[in-house]
């Protein structure tokens, strides 16, 4: 029981740093688009990070922890239960804080309202529109003094200039020698650390929670507990062979593809399947909670299989 | 084998693979359309090398994990001998990237876009030999030949275009050359006809012959010019004169203009003449020989041969071209024409097709300059082509094998000053380049030229951020190599198999760990890269180099730290 107690005491420590680090990642990756920089930009972005992607801290918690109960505590059920435990309280710790107004307030309030705006045209830098470069030698009011633009996909001769040309405040359009340029720069985008769910229809699992913030607190939580579910299935990785480096190596592909199977569970399509054939069984389910099921399931089976399958090698190389 | 030496052999092992499988790859992906087969070992090899650098990190880490994670013995001991090798070893590492990274872009750049070129001339050589256009197409496969004579498609295609012109020279019949016009000019045929008497009066009938010859033809209604003419030709026979006096009177006339053209300040023009006169079996003449180095020389001095461009711009092209002329009153030691206040204050802009750097000087394509005042604009000029050497950039482009096509600029404006086939600017070719190829291509500048381009790009007007984040990339890569070491080396002390000897089999398992680092590789260098992203925003330009590098020596330090403190857990498997 100690040992126990002192693998989820230890994990719980574990979340604590790694939701630091994540929510610092995604904060950076978020102020990139901010209109100014700095620090105050990345605590703002972190501390929403936070909130969103204590799911993700969670599941990786639980991924750390796969290692530590297989190697602290000898009973496998004890284990397993454990990892329920440890994923249920840090899964709940997630979704509880996003509903405390209070936080959501002190965390969203100063970003709150604040418009992205583009970054201003530079002046003495040629700027490049897909094949057009432009090039603005200074501003005076209204107007862009030395404006030379040169558009390569045009007949030769390209060279285009005006020493003086209003610039249309709402839109950026400026006239050089009767074509209209736009003297504007896109604005500033975050850098998506994990574009890949665009592969799938579906979303995932620590956006479906974050969305679910006006949904009933029992939905929320169903939905969690089939994806810890699914997540705890997974711990037959840990020992799938006996080299506990390879088996290391392999929990980390299986956390991407957990995250990825969840994904793609969660699209239109495959939800439409489980849908119907829910239908056709008689469960007339929200598609969430018809979802929770069946990665629940999933899970369960996985993880009944683990339990039943080759006795614990943990011997072989804790000797 | 002590853990040392177990690091090294594993990690050469593990490189040694993944560079086999990174070249195996390259080869199953190589594809004909893309790149010319003649480049297609030299292509694959850095395509190798490429892959093999930018998973280097991922693979380091691979190799010390393996290497650790399959050692017997206290993790004291084998952390303590890992760290030397690992260090060595990472050094070693990216030493070898950071030197031979740049030397592979350019190698990938220059077979990229003569391969482009290749198949760009291919199609034309084939659509020219389609309409028939047989000069056309000649010309094409001639640069076809220049990348790859042998290449299968080029010989099937000299075997068809040679045929081609074998039945096209049959066909051909010579048409009589039509007689050109002379513009009626009556004044100067009475100038002509007047030095024409004086000759005949002093008995020299070969030159009175010429001149009222020539005044005949430019006034056929002159007859005593043509009866001039036909008495000082009977004279020239009468004395037993050689008929062919009247080529020779051709040829001087020839010389006398090429002489004229040349002290008149039209070099390339006299060139032309000189270069017909040499072709035309005068080249022993000593006037000719002489003459036509002379005009050769001062050729070069104002303007250049487009084979030098042709030959530059068949090679590795940057494209798109823009950018501002330094202004010398801000940036010194440029170097090139002399300093001018007024030209200081002026804007100065040179749009491009394309250039590329030949024998220390930057040819370009489809070239624009602008010159601007407070008054608008002074200068505007277009040539086809143009050369940028120290200080001058020259504007008149020659063919050197047929004189009379000559390329020539069109000033819409100006020239303010000097003459109309240079424009002198303090431009040093060697920085110019460096300033556009750190737009286009910074990867493949040396960590020297990329660190002296910053400055350039922002002296040209050109956008530093390309430039900038690729040294960031660059200096990245030591970092992600040590601290994946590092916790290569604590991932494989924490997670290794204890007791007993290490099962051989095991080992098979590597590709399949290789395999499940992929997705954790890829997230790490996406955070370094946000890492190198923010550190732009937070503090752009070279600042932003010790930002990002602040920022990985504390990840570095944090890692080593944690490698430190797994000293103090041997015994348990994981902790």
């Amino acid at each position: 029981m100690k040992a126990w107690l002192g693998v989820l005491g230890r994990a719980c420590l574990e979340f604590a740093i790694i939701l630091v680090l994540v929510s610092f990642a995604a904060g950076a990756s978020v102020s990139l688009a901010a209109p100014s920089g700095g620090l105050g930009a990345i605590y703002r972005s972190a501390a929403e990070g936070a909130l969103d992607l204590a799911p993700l801290a969670a599941v990786l918690t639980v991924f750390l922890a796969f290692f530590s109960f297989e190697q602290r505590v000898k009973s496998r059920a004890a284990g397993w239960l454990g990892l329920l435990v440890l994923g249920a309280l840090l899964l709940s710790f997630g979704i509880a804080v996003r509903r405390v107004a209070l936080i959501r307030e002190a965390v969203e309030g100063p970003s709150r309202g604040v418009a992205q705006t583009a970054p201003p045209f530079p002046t003495g830098v040629a700027v490049e529109q897909g094949r057009v470069a432009l090039w603005i030698g200074s501003f005076e009011g209204a107007d862009a003094l030395d404006a030379v633009a040169v558009d390569f996909g045009s007949d030769y001769p390209r060279l285009a200039y005006s020493p003086r040309t209003g610039i249309d405040p709402s839109t950026g359009d400026m006239d050089i020698q009767g074509r209209t340029y736009r003297a504007t720069l896109p604005a500033a985008r975050p850098l998506n650390l994990i574009p890949e769910a665009s592969l799938f229809s579906g979303s995932w699992i620590w956006d479906r929670l974050a969305a679910m913030d006006d949904e009933p607190l029992l939905l929320s939580f169903i939905a969690a507990g089939g994806f810890l579910l699914l997540a705890i299935g997974f711990r037959f990785l840990c020992r799938i062979t006996g080299w506990p480096l390879a088996n290391a190596l392999l929990a980390a592909a299986g956390l991407a593809g957990l995250v990825a199977l969840d994904a793609a569970l969660s699209g239109g399509a495959v939800l439409g399947i489980i849908e119907s054939l829910a239908k056709r069984a008689g469960l007339l389910l929200p598609k969430t909670i018809l979802l929770a099921c069946v990665e629940g399931i999933m899970g369960l089976v996985l993880g009944l299989a683990e339990l039943a399958a080759s006795p614990r090698g943990r011997r072989r190389f804790d000797e | 084998m002590n853990s040392g030496r177990r690091i090294f052999g594993v990690a050469v092992l593990i490189d040694l693979l993944a560079f086999a499988c990174f070249f195996g790859y390259a080869v199953a992906s190589f594809s004909a359309d893309r790149i010319v087969p003649v480049f297609a070992l030299r292509w694959e090899m850095a395509e190798a090398l490429r892959g093999f650098f930018s998973a280097l990190a991922g693979l380091q880490f691979l190799a010390l994990a393996m290497a650790l994670g399959s050692t017997k013995g206290k993790a004291q001991e084998l952390v303590q001998t890992a760290i030397l090798p690992a260090v060595i070893l990472s050094a070693i590492l990216a030493a070898s990237a950071l030197i031979a990274g740049p030397q592979i872009e350019s190698r990938q750049s220059g077979i990229r876009w003569a391969s482009a070129a290749f198949s760009s001339s291919l199609s034309a050589a084939r659509a020219g030999l389609e309409a028939g256009d047989l000069v056309r197409s000649r010309e094409e496969l001639k640069l076809c030949q220049a990348i790859a004579r042998k290449d299968p498609r080029v010989v099937e295609l000299e075997k068809l275009l040679s045929t081609a012109e074998l039945t096209a020279l049959r066909k051909s019949i010579p048409l009589p050359a039509p007689a050109l016009p002379q513009p009626k000019d009556p004044i100067a045929a009475k100038d002509y006809y007047l030095k024409a008497l004086a000759f005949a009066e002093k008995g020299d009938y070969f030159s009175a012959n010429w001149y009222a010859s020539t005044a005949a033809r430019l006034d056929p209604s002159y007859t005593d010019a043509r009866r001039l003419a036909a008495t000082s030709w009977e004279e020239l026979h009468a004395r037993g004169a050689d008929p062919a006096d009247k080529e020779r009177a051709a040829f001087y006339s020839r010389k006398l203009e090429g002489y004229g053209l040349l002290r008149s300040g039209d070099p390339v023009g006299a060139y032309r003449v000189f270069k017909e006169l040499a072709d035309a079996k005068h080249a022993d003449d000593p006037d000719v020989r002489r003459y036509l180095a002379e005009s050769l020389t001062e050729t070069e001095k104002a303007a250049f041969f487009k084979d030098e461009a042709d030959s530059a711009l068949s090679s590795y092209l940057i494209p798109d071209i823009f950018f501002r002329v330094p202004d010398t009153s801000v940036r010194a030691g440029l170097g090139g024409g002399a300093k001018s206040p007024a030209k200081a204050a002026s804007l100065r802009i040179i749009a491009a097709k394309d250039a590329a750097w030949s024998d220390g000087a930057l040819y370009f394509r489809e070239f624009e300059y602008l010159e601007a005042g407070a008054s608008g604009p002074r200068a505007l000029v277009r040539s086809p082509y143009a050369k940028l050497t120290d200080g001058k950039i020259l504007l008149v482009c020659v063919e050197r094998d047929r004189p009379s096509n000559v390329y020539k600029p069109i000033w819409s404006t100006g020239p303010s000053s000097g003459p109309a086939s240079l424009v002198e600017l303090p431009l040093v070719p060697e920085n110019a380049y460096r300033a556009v190829a750190s737009r286009v291509d910074p990867a493949s500048l040396s960590l020297f030229e990329a660190w002296k381009a910053v400055d350039d790009s922002k002296a040209y007007g050109i956008d530093s951020d390309p430039i900038v984040a690729d040294l960031l990339a660059r200096s990245a890569l030591p970092f992600a190599i040590f601290t994946a070491a590092a916790l290569g080396a604590l991932v494989g002390g924490r997670f290794r198999r204890r007791g007993g000897n290490f099962p051989k089999g095991l080992y098979a398992l590597a590709p399949l760990m290789a395999a499940a680092l992929v997705p954790v590789f890829i997230l790490s260098a996406r955070i370094d890269e946000l890492i190198s992203d923010w550190s732009i925003k937070i503090l752009p330009g070279l600042s932003s180099l010790l930002l990002a590098a602040g920022i990985r020596t504390i990840v570095l330090f944090l890692v080593v730290l944690l490698m430190a403190g797994a000293r103090v857990v041997d015994g348990a498997a994981i902790d």
